[in-house]
């Protein structure tokens, strides 16, 4: 047995090679110094902390990754959209849309093959527009309000939501060679729950909150499928009534600017002619509605374009605005003055763009004056309703 | 400083390379199936004795330090997570002509590992018990039962045809 093994084992040498290879190895290991080098050897640690170390590595990536993923799907900030088509957009902190949501059969229709994951809020709007635009709900004649309604708690946040995202809608419109006017208004994260429960976007539940406001009789579900336009004519016109009352809601300058960019936009409708270039249309006939001054609308500015969205969105709360006048043609004895003002400006505008003289000739009314300031003052229960450059937002600050 | 040799590299590596290399290699011979194994195992041996440098009592102690280091390390790549879960592609045949020497080698790898050492220090190298334990710092007591076990083992698996395991 023994001899066996040794006689065995004797068979078995050091390949040459292996010999060579071993030298050449730890002549590439060792310094020139011969035998004391400063070559450490490598820690062989046991599989059991290398395991473990992979572990924690491989679950702090996840977690990172997996935490990341969910911040970034989740929505700080929600975005209503409504024509009569209504689209609600979920937008990160990266304002990148995560979640689209569509509230009735025509939003359906408009979403129906957009991809609008990922993108701005902004790009996200203008898609948005333009396809809701294509798909005929935005009237050729302007008599239609794209409502914007930011949903979040963070005031500053539906401020710059409200105001990128009224901008896109403006030059989407632009671009695409539609009239329409864009009206801003931002509303509290609990309006929103409420709206998910009865189905209808936020948006519009709180202008339908405002109709009902007005008149309490009015159901819910009645308006829950009419164009946000209708509601709003609703609302100035209950709000006709009621003033008479004396009882007339506050914070609708931006619904009152909204309407009275319709009728202007109506008006410009009727006097164009039917042939010719829309635009130089438009801007002619800004001129002359500019001119009208029996008109002088204040709030010929277009409700969307509204830097001042908001700083009165801030002021929303405001209960004053007692002035329905902006909106009122007849009203205005001092509306002369805005005419100039408009007439001058107006040109170099597009169409949907409106100066901040009109409302600051506006507030030079004595009638409006006091209103306007109580309603950046006041507090009142109004949603936060800001119009473009409502009458409110022009107050001077 | 290096004195260059034939190897390279100097009289120590040189000098141990040409004693011992068989003696390691035969080691690694019980011990692995795999080239790769044998060529990282032998070359770890020798470079620790490089990194050891001189300093050893005698030959013998050299001998031995060499001995327990590359069974040291045989052993550390048997119990290697891949190892004992993946299977090696490459098993290398046993070079042997004689089929007596191939039966019994046969059973001698396939003993545990914890058995090879004693097998090999006992019956190869010639090492006496005492020596063993002092070499692989382990009690005697225990290696004359691991030599029992291992004797055990083998006559199980050659079938009582070789009586002679002294």
């Amino acid at each position: 047995m023994k001899t066996l093994i040794k006689s065995a084992l004797d068979q078995v040498h050091a390949e040459e090679t292996l010999k060579a290879k071993t030298a050449a190895f730890i002549q590439a290991q060792g310094a020139p110094s011969g035998n004391t080098v400063a070559f450490t050897p490598k820690k062989s640690r046991s599989m059991h902390k290398k395991l473990l170390a992979v572990a924690c590595a491989l679950l702090l990536v996840c977690g990172l990754g997996a935490g990341g993923a969910l911040y970034y799907q989740h929505p700080v900030a929600y975005l209503s959209l409504d024509i009569n088509p209504s689209i609600e957009l979920g937008v990160n902190a990266f304002d990148r849309v995560v979640a689209v949501t569509s509230y009735n059969s025509d939003g359906d229709a408009v979403l129906s093959d957009l991809q609008l994951y990922r993108q701005s809020s902004a790009d996200a709007v203008a898609t948005l527009v333009q396809a809701a635009a294509q798909k005929g709900y935005v009237y050729s004649d302007g008599s239609t309000v794209i409502s914007l309604t930011t949903e979040t708690d963070q005031p500053a946040l539906a401020d710059t939501l409200q105001q990128s995202a009224a901008q896109a809608a403006q030059q989407s419109l632009l671009a695409s060679g539609n009239t329409a006017v864009v009206y801003t208004a931002g509303v509290g994260l609990d309006l929103r729950e409420e709206a998910r429960t009865l189905g209808i976007s936020p948006g519009k539940l709180n202008l339908i909150q405002k109709l009902q406001q007005l008149d309490p009789s009015i159901a819910t579900e009645s308006y829950q499928n009419a164009r946000v336009t209708e509601i709003m004519k609703q609302i100035i016109t209950l709000n006709k009534e009621a003033k008479t009352n004396g009882k007339e809601l506050p914070g609708l300058q931006g619904i009152e600017n909204a309407i009275a960019q319709l009728e202007q936009n109506a008006e410009k409708e009727a006097n164009s002619g039917t042939t010719e270039n829309k635009e130089q249309n438009q801007q002619k006939e800004t001129n002359e509605v500019a001119g009208e001054t029996t008109n002088g609308n204040g709030a010929k500015t277009k409700a969307g374009s509204n830097s001042d969205a908001a700083s009165s969105s801030s002021a929303q709360n405001g209960t004053g605005n007692r002035d329905a006048a902006p909106a009122e043609p007849q009203q205005n004895g001092g509306k002369q003055q805005n005419a100039p003002a408009n007439s001058m400006e107006a040109p170099k505008d597009a169409p949907t763009q409106n100066t901040d003289d009109t409302g600051e000739a506006d507030t030079a009314e004595p009638a409006n004056t006091g209103a306007t300031s109580s309603a950046q003052s006041g507090g009142g229960q109004g949603q936060p309703d800001t119009a473009g450059n409502g009458a409110g937002g022009q107050n001077k600050k | 400083m290096m004195e260059k040799t034939p190897y390279g590299t100097n009289d120590v590596i040189t000098k141990a390379l040409e004693q011992y290399a068989d003696m390691v290699r035969r080691i690694c011979f019980m011990y692995l199936r795999n080239e790769a194994d044998v060529q990282d195992v032998f070359q770890e041996v020798f470079l620790a004795l490089f990194l050891h440098g001189p300093g050893f009592e005698s030959e013998e102690h050299q001998k031995a330090w060499l001995c327990r280091v590359a069974i040291n390390k045989c052993k550390d790549v048997c119990k290697s997570f891949f190892r004992r879960r993946v299977s090696s592609l490459d098993e290398m045949e046993l070079p042997f002509e004689d089929p007596q020497e191939s039966e019994v080698m046969a059973a001698v790898l396939a003993l545990p590992p914890q058995y090879k050492d004693v097998i090999y220090l006992f019956y190869y190298e010639g090492y006496t018990v005492p020596q063993i334990a002092d070499l692989l710092h382990t009690k005697e007591n225990t290696l004359y039962s691991k030599l029992h076990r291992a004797r055990a083992l083998l006559k199980q698996a050659l079938g009582g045809s070789y009586e002679n395991f002294d």
